[in-house]
Formats: C-alpha cells, structure tokens, sequence
C-alpha cells in the first residue's frame, strides 16, 4: 500500500512538473517563429552601416591614443589578461610591440585618405616616444600612469584596440559573408573589399526576373596590374545568359580596383550569386 | 604495449586528419565575394541599322531595325542606344567587320548589326532577306552569339522584326520572346450616340489593326486557341449570350453549343482540344463551369455547387483548373483537377478575387482584385503561397499573359475612356498600348510559329 502511494505521490509530482513547466514551453515559442525572415531583410541594410563605419571608429581610437581613457569599457577585457601575463610578456614586448603599430599606421594611410596628414602629424609625436621607451618597463609603466590611470601599458592599449580591430573585422565579415580564412581580413580590407564588391556590381547587368536562377560560382585568378588571368564558372546557374551576364561583368571591370601590396590576399577571387 | 600501440594509431590517424584539414583549409585561401546587388537598369544595347546596297534597301533595314528597337525598350528590359552614340560608322562595319573595342568605348552589353538584300522573284514577288548577327563586345572572341537570316516577303518586313525581337530577348534574357504576337480584344467605336463593339486583332505593338467583326453584335471575352488559327468569343448575335468560333484562315463562324440561358467565360485547354466555359443551362440560372469536347461537342459538367462559378483557366499542363466562385460567401479563387475534383481555396483575406488567368509559364496565376471600391491586377503563386499586386486603379480589368509569363495586358477604365495596359510581373514598366479606339477584353496569342 505505502509503495502504490508514494509511487502515486511522485507520478503526481512528475505530472505536475511536467505541466507547468515543460509544456508551456513548448506551447508559446510556436508563436514567435516567423519573425526570423522579416528580421533579415532590416539586417543587411544595419550590416553595411556597420562596414562603413568602423574604419571611423579606428581612426578616433588612434588620433585620441593619448586621451584614451573615455573608453572604459573595453579596458576590463586587456586588463585581467595582463597582471597574470605580465611577467612573461615583458621579454616580448620590444620586439611585438613595433609590429601591431606598425599594423595601424599602415591601415591609418589607406583607408581615409582625407585624414592622412593630420595622422602623420599625431604619429610622430605620440607613437615614437612610446615605442622608444618600450625597452624600459617600468618607465613605461610610471609614465601612463601619470598620463591616465586606466591605462597602464602603451602596448596593452595597442593590443586591446587590435583585440577590437579583429573582432569588428571577423564580425563585418561574417554579416557582408564575405569569408576568407579566419582573421586574415582587417577593417581596411573589408572596405577595399566592398569597394571591389560595389564595383563588379555596378558592371553587372543581371539578366532581369529570372526568378527561380540557381546560385553562380565564377572563380578569376588575377594580375598583378588587375587584370584577369583566367576566369571560370565553377557553379553554373543552368540558364546560359545568366552565367554568360556574370562573366561579362567580371569582364568589364578590368582592371579590377585591387590594392598592389594587398596581391596575395586578393589574387584569387570567387564571385558567388545566391540565387 | 598493444594498448600503446593503438594509442599511437589513434594519434597518428587523427594528427593525419588535421593535416588534411588545413591543407584543405589553405586550398580554399580565396576571397568570396557574395554579389548581393546587381546593376538592375535596362541592359544598354547597341542595334546597328541593317545596311543595304540601295537606298531602298538600307531604308527598309532601318524599319526594320526600329521596330526591334522599340520591341526591346517597350520590354522594359533593354535600354537601345541612339544610333547617334554608335562609334563605329557603316564604311567601317563594311571594310573591317565588327571591331568589338570601338563598341566596349560606349558600354553596350549586346551589339546587333545585319544585312538586308531584297530580290524579286520569277513570280514578281518582292522578298527581303535580312540576316543579322549579335555580338557579346566583352566575350571571349569576335565570333557573334547568334547569327540568323530570315527570306519574306517584303510587305511582312514588321513581322521579321519581330521575329529578330523574339531572338535578340531569348539570347539576352534566357526566356522565350512574345514579339511575335498578336493581341485580340473588343474595340469600342463610338457613331454618334451609338457604342458599337468590334472584335479586333492586332500584333502586340498595335501594329496590323484588323477588325473582324462589324460591330451589329455585342461581343466578349474572345480568346485564342493554342494554334492561333481559332478565336472563341461570346456574342449576342442571335440575341442571346452565346459562344462562336472563329476559324481565322476561313473567316468561317460556327456557334459553340446554343445552350439555354447564359453561354460565358470560354477558354481553350492548352492542346486546344477541349473548350471550358461557363453555362446556366439547367440549373435555374445559376453559373456552373463545363468542360467540352470540341471533336465530339460532348460536354462535361465539373462543378456541383449552389454558389456561382465562373471564369475557369487551365493550367499549362492542363491538369488543373483556375476559376472564381463565391462558394465560400463571397468571390475567391478556387484550383480543381481538369476533371472537377479535389476543389482547393486559394485566396483568403480581404477584397474580392476574379477573373484568374494561369500563366503559360504555370509559376504565377493573375487575377482582379476589388478591395474597397478600388480594382488591382495582382499574381498569386499556385500553392497560393505569394501573392503580389501589380497595379492598382479605378477599375482594371480582364489581364492576359505574353506567352513567355513575364508581361500581363489587361484593360484598364480612366473616365469614359477604356484603354488597354501592359505591365512586367515584377511590376514595374507599365505602360499604355496605344490602339486606334477604346479597347477592352484582350486576349494574347500564343507565339506564332
């Protein structure tokens, strides 16, 4: 008798369980499923936006290197990194810290080219006599930290605004879907992306209304001076006019706006149309 | 030690595995680039007059060419340069054939160029060969996309054009062209206080306007049969709503079926063998659809319903049947089987659904849509999945397809004028068709072979 009860009881209890929470659940979120596809649309016009903006927001981070510290907020993510590195790092920095600055300086020259001579002015004056001090730690050290208390390292705060370069530029790769191999595009190559992307798009007349196309995958191999060394449709969309369009915009662009140092990068491109 | 041995196996296996992965991974080291916004203007399209020995000749040519050039800027789908823009002049054309650079210098994406000889035969008959190239100014080579040459006589030199049209638009676009088309409908001439109604046929730009009827009857709904050799009609010409065929090589008229009370909304199945219409007989006067052999003028009734139904279309494929019926209490869209089985509701929502017409295409079905006082032609997916409006005004009325599914005609009503409208399915490019009277009621032909 007292087993037939509890066994009872705990059915009851497993019921009950069961009712208020498990089966609500997957009650409402049935509702909400059709959200997704109206979301997508406002999102591609939010992503360009966000492509064309960031290489503002690295120029502000650079120019106002010195006045930093209005930017709390990302600090907390280098600073935790750094106490428990910190002893280990100290050996490396003279020789890693050169590079990620040489890195921004580089980005800086070619993106904006409005800005241009104002950052040459600010790079000297700022970067060299950091960069000098370098060797000497604690000097480093003592000097940020009159300069401003939140930032303590010149080259943490280079490493955090890389830190932050990387993942705005993973993160614009990812929305534009324009996929490479990991992180081996930067903000500056995202737009010199897009500028190639506006470019090939504005030569390409798509063959109007065809409305259930199949996706186009056309591959070009190009030229150091921009021009195409081969082209091939590796994905047919199956209407002939279509791929042949495709092709002749690809045509038409040369020589295609490529960046000469940036040749490896952009060597090979694969132009895709989603259907 | 086994155990060990394993161990390394397994290390060595999956150690393997990753290298295969990154050099997969290195392999792929390309940028992609995902177009997502193609230029969408009209295709920017260079047509070369055809060039001829004689005056007469090169005046033809350049007829010729302009009927092409006004069927693909009518299309909405190419822009044709002013022939002022055209680098590369005629002696040129004619010393050194087509130099594809001097053509690539003003952006064109197409290049036509052609020849015309006009001869005259043992019979005195004057006939125009014209033969044309099309050109691709950032192909691979000089060689052209297309060349044809077509031999007519000379008095069908519109037709020809047309026909060059229809080749130019599937080489460009990949779809089938609908130039050489003709467009039948009711034309409405007013004689004093008189509206007479005419049944009237001319090719798809207005060109070749023929009337066959004299306007003593009122006429409707006329529609082509797939060979184009046939036009089915309503007429009152005995005084009561009936159907007749029309035999177009024949002239010859011949009544569908006198059936009692109203005889409407006919249409051909797409083998032309079967005839679908709407009839009253019977049923104390209320609108059931019938199907009718036209070899055997056997009929067959395929709605059982005390609702009214009416305006049945075919499928393409001739399986399925489009109609309007207010079953469900007011006017909807319903989809049967061609045998009047498995009835299924299209439309839902608000405002008013009429007159489906299945594209030949079979991807979209155009209908009427009255929704507060205002009518629209709209297109509707056949699972009735998307539904789009094209147009919307004080009245719109009766749509049609070009054979190719890509261009509605329909009529639309401004004041007490009523003037036939194309528009693309995309809904852009809609614009007027120019005809000698008031028009209603088009039908297109299929394309002509």
């Amino acid at each position: 008798m007292r087993r037939g009860l509890l066994i009872s009881f705990f059915l009851h209890i497993f019921v009950a369980f069961f009712v208020f929470i498990n089966v609500p659940e997957s009650f409402f979120p049935k509702n909400e499923v059709k959200a997704i596809s109206i979301k997508l649309v406002a999102a591609k016009n939010v992503k360009k936006t966000v492509a064309k903006e960031t290489p503002k927001a690295v120029r502000t981070q650079q120019s106002a290197a010195p006045k930093a510290p209005p930017k709390p907020k990302e600090k907390p993510k280098p600073k935790p990194k750094e106490k428990p590195k910190a002893p280990t790092i100290v050996k490396e920095i003279p020789k890693k810290a050169p590079q990620p600055a040489k890195k921004k300086i580089e980005v800086a020259e070619k993106e904006p080219k409005k800005v241009e001579p104002k950052k040459e002015d600010i790079a000297p004056d700022s970067r060299p006599a950091k960069l000098d001090k370098t060797p000497d730690k604690k000097n480093v050290i003592q000097d940020a930290n009159k300069d401003a208390t939140p930032v303590e390292d010149p080259d943490d705060f280079l490493k955090a605004l890389s830190f932050i370069e990387d993942l705005k530029a993973e993160e614009s790769a990812m929305f534009e879907g324009e996929k490479t191999e990991e992180t081996t595009i930067n903000v500056a190559e995202q737009a010199e992306l897009a500028v190639l992307k506006k470019h090939i798009e504005r030569n390409w007349y798509k063959t109007p209304g065809t409305k259930f196309s199949n996706a186009v995958l056309l591959r070009l191999k190009i030229n150091r001076d921009g021009t195409l060394a081969s082209l091939e449709v590796i994905e047919s969309s199956g209407s002939a006019s279509l791929d042949s369009s495709l092709v002749r915009a690809a045509r038409k662009s040369v020589p295609l706006p490529i960046p000469s140092d940036k040749y490896d990068l952009f060597k090979e491109i694969d132009l895709y149309w989603n259907g | 030690m086994k155990v060990m041995n394993k161990m390394m196996q397994k290390i060595y296996i999956s150690l393997l595995a990753l290298v295969v992965i990154f050099t997969c991974a290195n392999a792929e080291a390309r940028v992609r680039i995902n177009l997502t916004d193609p230029n969408s203007d009209p295709l920017p399209t260079a047509l070369v007059p055809f060039d001829g020995e004689t005056g007469d000749e090169q005046n033809v040519g350049l007829q010729i060419r302009n009927i092409i050039a006004s069927n693909l800027q009518n299309s909405g789908l190419f822009n044709v340069v002013d022939t002022k823009a055209h680098l590369q002049s005629r002696n040129s054309l004619r010393t050194s054939g087509i130099l594809l650079n001097e053509w690539r210098l003003i952006n064109v994406e197409a290049v036509m160029t052609g020849h015309i000889e006009i001869i005259t035969d043992g019979n005195q008959q004057r006939k125009a060969k014209v033969e044309f190239r099309l050109y691709d100014p950032y192909g691979s080579s000089d060689k052209p996309i297309i060349a044809k040459s077509y031999t007519a006589d000379i008095n069908f030199w519109r037709h020809i054009g047309h026909r060059i049209s229809d080749d130019v638009y599937t080489a460009l676009t990949g779809e089938s062209g609908y130039f050489t088309t003709r467009i039948v409908h009711i034309a409405e001439e007013k004689k004093g206080d008189k509206k007479l109604k005419k049944l009237c046929v001319m090719d798809q730009d207005g060109g070749n306007y023929q009337c066959l009827t004299d306007g003593n009857h009122l006429v409707l709904t006329p529609r082509f049969n797939p060979s184009m050799q046939k036009i089915v009609y309503m007429s009152y010409a005995n005084g009561f709503p009936r159907l007749y065929l029309l035999d177009l090589p024949t002239g010859k008229q011949e009544i569908v079926g006198d059936f009692e009370g109203l005889n409407s909304s006919p249409r051909f199945s797409p083998d032309g063998k079967t005839l679908v219409m709407t009839l009253t007989k019977g049923h104390a006067g209320n609108p059931e659809i019938y199907s009718m052999d036209l070899e055997t003028k056997k009929l067959k009734r395929l709605t059982f319903n005390r609702g009214i139904d009416t305006s049945p279309s075919f499928s393409p494929d001739g399986k399925k049947i489009v109609f309007n019926s207010n079953r469900g209490g007011k006017p909807a869209l319903y989809i049967m089987d061609a045998d009047g089985n498995r009835v299924k509701r299209l439309t839902f929502g608000a405002g008013l659904y009429y007159a489906p017409v299945w594209s030949p295409r079979g991807d979209n079905i155009a209908f009427v849509k009255s929704y507060k006082g205002r009518f629209s032609i709209g297109v509707i997916d056949p699972d009735g999945s998307e539904i789009r409006q094209l147009t919307e005004s004080f009245l719109d009325e009766s749509p049609t397809w070009a054979p190719n599914g890509r261009v509605i005609i329909f009529a639309r009503q401004m004041g007490d004028q009523t003037k036939l409208y194309t528009i693309d399915i995309t809904g852009y490019n809609e614009r007027q068709l120019i005809t000698p009277m008031d028009a209603s009621d088009p039908a297109w032909s299929p394309l002509l072979k």
